[in-house]
């Protein structure tokens, strides 16, 4: 019994796994039993009515449906951009491919709503740029773009989610060890070749991970169903659940969470999907020195690429962003004319904004960093010994991405105030940042999880045998050859943390502003052009700091 | 380390100086202790009622001179507020913009923990969470005292037990670009808008999600003024906009001509900002979308709520409602867009709130079936 007892606290594995049941599995655990409960605060009154009626309803088969097909068109398109990408950064000499990581990191950080925005605006079948354009050099039967329709909601869902796969590919596509390419090529095998049949199969987990992650995401992403999807008629599972949320009569919090617990169905055998198809194989690709990447020449190709870098950046970025900066210069939304730095002026002059400015700030940063130290820490001891607990570890993380962002704000509510010791912790920073953590430590865990992947136990045990304590091979070996995908996990995080919006609006503390909090309110009363201004100061803000970060990486280099 | 001592006793000296001074002044009549004076000529109100404003503005100073609100719409009623502050100095408020889910959940889990964080909370939807209890009652003697409503009218302003009451309405009618239509070629009453000719021409809030769609179509419906066949024609005729400032931007970009239920303040600022848009009253059956504010149960800082939902009444707050085109009840508020005063405004005779808010389960399933597309 002692010994059994020994034997567990020598394995970190469990005090990980304690760890992920309380952030993971207790809010998943109470949304679960939030689907039962009648009055959704207080009471004692279980019924399994309405879960029932979720889950007989017409309507909800109809949107799981909807949802399903739409989020597949969705997850294919964009996993193929993310991999051709991340391949054309990472392997190939193709001009303006440095441009790439910019162009990607201003896409997450252009808030999920105005991005939405400003492609229902420049789609518009009516009055859009895009149309206009069109019927300006085709003439009026050009008039075919509508981005208020199935493929539009498709094309605007894929071009944001690209930018995030992206990020969680480059690691891995960084860290893959050169001899594996060189051996193929040395054995007669071509550049598409080598690519497709040696280092895509090598990333299977990478690119699994990263399709169920973009699954998952546009299964809860609620702003381009609702700003592009309602006046088309097309409904999907997250206005659905707002559709529940914003009832008339009430918010029904048990029939929100019942389509928020088919979620958590649905991902748990996507998991098991991909667990059947990976199985165990070993997809270990870094072998100590040579774990650098090799860049091949494209021949003529790289304008081939050049080119669609060229296409993405302008789909995704320059009219989206010509859009939103006019919108911020206007006196008002739509306007054609008076166009002024007045939005920035109000912005940048309210005590109100300036410290959701900084509150969003700290708080980013500090989350950000306790979700890739985590993620981290449980990857690691996911791997320390194969097993149950390993795969608890590494799957309960996903438990945070089933639930939509309200929902897992209400589950983390309902979990500190069902816990007598944690009650004290409501209406302070600490409940605000524990759901932030949750909610993007899925997103850091693809990003170090699979460069840890890469990663030989045999480097670790070989530091071990030379005589490094566990701690010093962790430093030694695992954070230092991970570093590139712990940087970017991290500023990955902080943008995302940013971004989010349903979690500080139930969760914030009074007196603390929050900045997503602050755009939403300004957008939702009618002051869009303020909204824009802010959101494009953000976005400047996440620019200056990427241009540090990559003077800093220079300078390091230059050294 | 010396010099610091002997300055941060200099300094201590001077602020019990500082504090005494306060203190004496805080003895006349109008200069509660930690605020400034209030000033009646400014506040515009009788004797009697600055007497009470004054002993409210005490307590709440006493209270800390904190205020903080649930709701929404609060960057639009930021000038209130702000007057507000410059005539009870030393009072500050914080807003927290919730509605919805988000609003309940607060709400339900500041009772649950104990630690109440808001003072007040403003909703149009105030039955929903009057009857989850919590609101406090409370009358402020102010409100007896607006001019130009008439007791019948004035009871339907609150419920009995005043756990809320009504200082202003949000005025809904038609928004329409003026450089794709002539105003004088848009009617003015709903009943012709499910007229065939009018289809591709007409935008709508999706009455199927709440705001201000399907808000103004329940109390059109409820009020007799329409039926299931106009629903029908609406639905046949308009193009739906999933959250209403989308539809109002369609508006003013001139996607569309005519936007059904628009808010008048929204029109009224975009016009004054310059954008070619104009809102327009109906002749008739014009619906006023109640704003109800409530003294929530469990409030930390009670009398500085009072003081606030008193200021409402005064010709001072009631002004200031008007200024940001909202339409207030006093008939001695003047609009600056030369709308009607609310007895005036020709609105539509609608149920009790109570009927609305047990109505609403019945006429959301009829919107959606006659709205919901594609299901």
């Amino acid at each position: 019994m002692v010994s059994g007892v020994k034997n567990a606290l020598r394995n970190p594995q469990w005090s990980v796994a304690v760890v992920c049941a309380v952030c993971f599995v207790a809010p998943a655990l109470m949304v679960v039993l939030g689907a039962f409960k009648v009055s959704a605060f207080g009471g004692d009154e279980w019924s399994t009515r309405m879960a029932g009626e979720v889950i007989t309803s017409a309507q909800t088969r109809q949107v799981v449906l909807q949802t399903v097909t739409m989020g597949l068109a969705v997850v294919v398109i964009s996993t193929v951009l993310a991999v051709i990408f991340a391949a054309i950064y990472a392997k190939t000499d193709a001009p303006l491919r440095g441009a790439i990581p910019v162009v990607m990191f201003a896409v997450i950080a252009t808030p999920g709503l105005f991005f939405a925005i400003s492609w229902g605006l420049l789609g518009n079948q009516h009055v859009g740029l895009v149309n206009t354009l069109l019927v300006g050099v085709f003439g009026d039967g050009a008039r075919v773009v509508n981005t208020e329709s199935w493929w539009g909601i498709v094309l605007v869902s894929s071009l944001r989610l690209v930018a995030l796969q992206f990020f969680l590919l480059l690691g891995p596509f960084l860290a893959m060890d050169r001899s594996l390419h060189e051996a193929a090529r040395t054995s007669g095998a071509g550049p598409l070749r080598t690519f497709f049949q040696i280092e895509v199969p090598v990333l299977a987990p990478a690119i699994t991970g990263v399709m169920i992650l973009g699954f998952v995401l546009f299964l809860e992403a609620f702003d381009a169903p609702q700003v592009l999807g309602v006046p088309a008629g097309i409904f999907v599972i997250p206005t659905e659940i707002y559709a529940y949320l914003s009832n008339s009569t009430g918010p029904q919090f048990a029939h929100a969470s019942s389509i928020s617990v088919l979620l958590m169905v649905v991902l748990l055998v996507l998991v098991l999907v991909q667990i059947r198809v990976l199985g165990r194989r070993s997809f270990v690709t870094v072998g100590g020195k040579e774990a650098r990447a090799v860049r091949v020449d494209a021949g003529k190709a790289k304008w081939l690429f050049t080119g669609l870098i060229l296409l993405f950046a302008l789909l995704a970025i320059a009219l989206p962003l010509f859009q939103l900066v006019l919108v911020s210069l206007s006196p008002f939304l739509g306007a054609t004319a008076g166009f002024s730095l007045d939005n920035y002026t109000e912005v940048l002059t309210d005590p109100r904004m300036l410290s959701a400015y900084a509150n969003t700030t700290v708080v980013a940063v500090v989350g950000g960093l306790l979700a890739v130290l985590a993620a981290t820490a449980f990857a690691w001891s996911a791997r320390f010994k194969a097993g149950k607990l390993a795969r608890f570890i590494e799957f309960s993380q996903w438990l945070g991405l089933a639930m939509p962002g309200l929902i897992l704000a209400l589950g983390v509510l309902w979990l500190f105030l069902g816990v007598g010791f944690l009650t004290v912790f409501y209406g302070t920073p600490v409940i605000m940042v524990f759901a932030l953590f949750v909610a993007t430590i899925p997103i850091a865990g693809r990003a170090t999880g699979a460069a840890m992947a890469q990663i030989p136990r045999s480097l670790e045990e070989a530091a071990w045998v030379s005589g490094a304590g566990k701690g010093r091979a962790i430093w030694d070996v695992v954070a230092k050859l991970m570093l590139p995908s712990l940087i970017s996990g991290w500023v990955l995080c902080f943008v995302v943390i940013c971004g989010i919006l349903s979690t500080p609006l139930l969760l914030s503390a009074p007196g603390s502003n929050y900045l997503a909090v602050e755009i939403y309110s300004r957008y939702t009363e009618g002051k869009a052009p303020l909204a824009a201004a802010a959101a494009l100061i953000l976005l400047f803000g996440f620019l200056v700091i990427a241009l540090l970060g990559w003077c800093a990486r220079g300078l390091i280099r230059y050294r | 380390m010396r010099t610091h001592g002997k300055r941060a006793s200099l300094l201590s000296r001077l602020g019990c100086a500082v504090v005494a001074a306060a203190a004496l002044a805080a003895c006349g009549s109008d200069r509660p202790a930690g605020g400034g004076q209030l000033d009646r000529a400014a506040l515009g109100v009788t004797d009697a009622t600055f007497a009470d404003l004054k002993k409210l503005y005490r307590a709440a100073l006493d209270e800390g001179g904190e205020l903080v609100f649930y709701g929404t719409n609060h960057e639009v009623l930021a000038p209130v507020y702000e007057k507000f502050e410059k005539n009870f100095p030393g009072i500050k408020i914080e807003t927290h913009q919730q509605t919805g889910a988000q609003q309940m959940a607060s709400l339900q889990a500041d009772r649950a923990s104990g630690n109440h964080v808001a003072d007040i909370l403003q909703s149009p939807n105030a039955l929903r969470y009057v009857n989850a209890g919590f609101a406090q009652p409370y009358e402020p003697p102010t409100f007896r005292d607006v001019k130009g409503i008439d007791g019948k009218v004035r009871d339907g302003l609150h419920d009995r037990q005043f756990r809320y009451s009504t200082p202003l309405f949000a005025l809904f009618g038609i928004g329409v670009n003026t450089e794709l239509i002539n105003p004088a070629e848009v009617p003015r009453n709903w009943q012709d808008f499910a007229d065939g000719k009018w289809a591709g021409k007409v935008l709508l809030h999706d009455p199927t999600v709440p705001g201000g769609g399907q808000g103004i179509l329940t109390r059109l419906l409820l009020s007799n003024t329409v039926d299931e066949a106009w629903l029908a024609g609406i639905a046949h005729n308009s193009t739906l906009k999933g959250d209403y400032a989308t539809a109002v931007q369609s508006l003013v970009r001139g996607e569309y001509p005519i936007l059904l239920a628009a808010a008048g303040a929204d029109l009224e600022r975009s016009a004054g900002q310059g954008a070619p848009v104009k809102f327009l009253l109906m002749d008739k059956d014009n619906i006023g979308l109640a704003d109800k504010w409530m003294l929530l149960d469990g409030a930390p800082h009670p009398q500085t709520a009072k003081l606030f939902l008193n200021y409402l009444y005064i010709d001072l707050g009631q002004q200031a409602i008007a200024d940001i085109g909202n339409l207030p009840i006093s008939g001695n508020a003047r609009s600056p867009h030369n709308w009607p005063t609310f007895t005036d405004a020709k609105l539509a005779d609608l149920p009790p709130e109570a009927e609305i808010t047990a109505q609403n389960d019945r006429v959301v399933a009829i919107l959606t079936r006659i709205f919901r597309r594609g299901s």
